[in-house]
């Protein structure tokens, strides 16, 4: 399974550096590191927290590959 | 006030210290004609010093510092870091075993071997994220 996101896109519209992004969900910039550079894959309840601090939706952030998206049923 | 970027810096080197002391002593087990020469209590003692500082650390930045640095991604990574330290000792006890230098010699590098093993994936991954 493939995760497009849009993390850094939208991190850097809000003027958010790494850090602040981690204070505002409560996790370290490592984290958030690790997801932009899609080496972690987040939780639910993160991607929720992220969506929020960002004041988007977790569709606007995260997809999946768009030939994934064609096989599903 | 230690920020929660700082506690994982201070968690890292600490892990790292102890990492190489216990991976050094497996080492130096294996190598010495006199195994029972070497300070024994290394290990243990550096195992026992960074849950001092890794805990004194935690207390000055605060729980909610402390939990921001024991996120997800960090647990993901003390998962890996345990496969890792899994998979060394059992390598670690067949190559020993192999090499028939007894039991105690087998079980003192093993267990060391692998502790080693597992503190320094950690200092890798944790670094490896960082990047």
């Amino acid at each position: 399974m493939t995760l497009i996101n849009h993390l850094t896109r939208h991190r850097t519209a809000a003027g958010l550096t790494q850090a602040q992004l981690a204070t505002a969900v409560g996790v370290s910039r490592k984290t958030i590191n690790t997801v932009e550079n899609r080496v972690f894959i987040p939780s639910t309840v993160l991607a929720l927290r992220l969506a929020a601090a960002l004041g988007t939706t977790v569709h606007d952030l995260f997809e999946l590959e768009t030939s994934e998206m064609e096989h599903t049923p | 006030m230690i920020s929660a970027e700082a506690l994982s810096t201070i968690r890292t080197v600490a892990y790292g210290a102890a990492g190489i002391v216990c991976a050094g002593y497996a080492l130096a087990a294996l190598l010495s004609p006199a195994p029972e020469t070497l300070p024994h209590w290394a290990p243990l003692t550096a195992g026992i010093f960074i849950a001092i500082v890794i805990f004194a650390s935690a207390f000055v930045a605060g729980p909610a510092n402390t939990a921001a640095s024991l996120d997800e991604s960090y647990r993901e990574d003390q998962r890996t870091a345990a496969v890792f330290g899994f998979w060394g000792a059992i390598g670690c006890g067949v190559a020993l075993w192999l090499l028939d230098l007894g039991g105690a010699m087998q079980l003192a590098i093993t267990m060391t071997f692998s502790s080693g093993v597992f503190l320094l994936a950690h200092v890798v991954l944790e670094l490896r994220g960082r990047m």
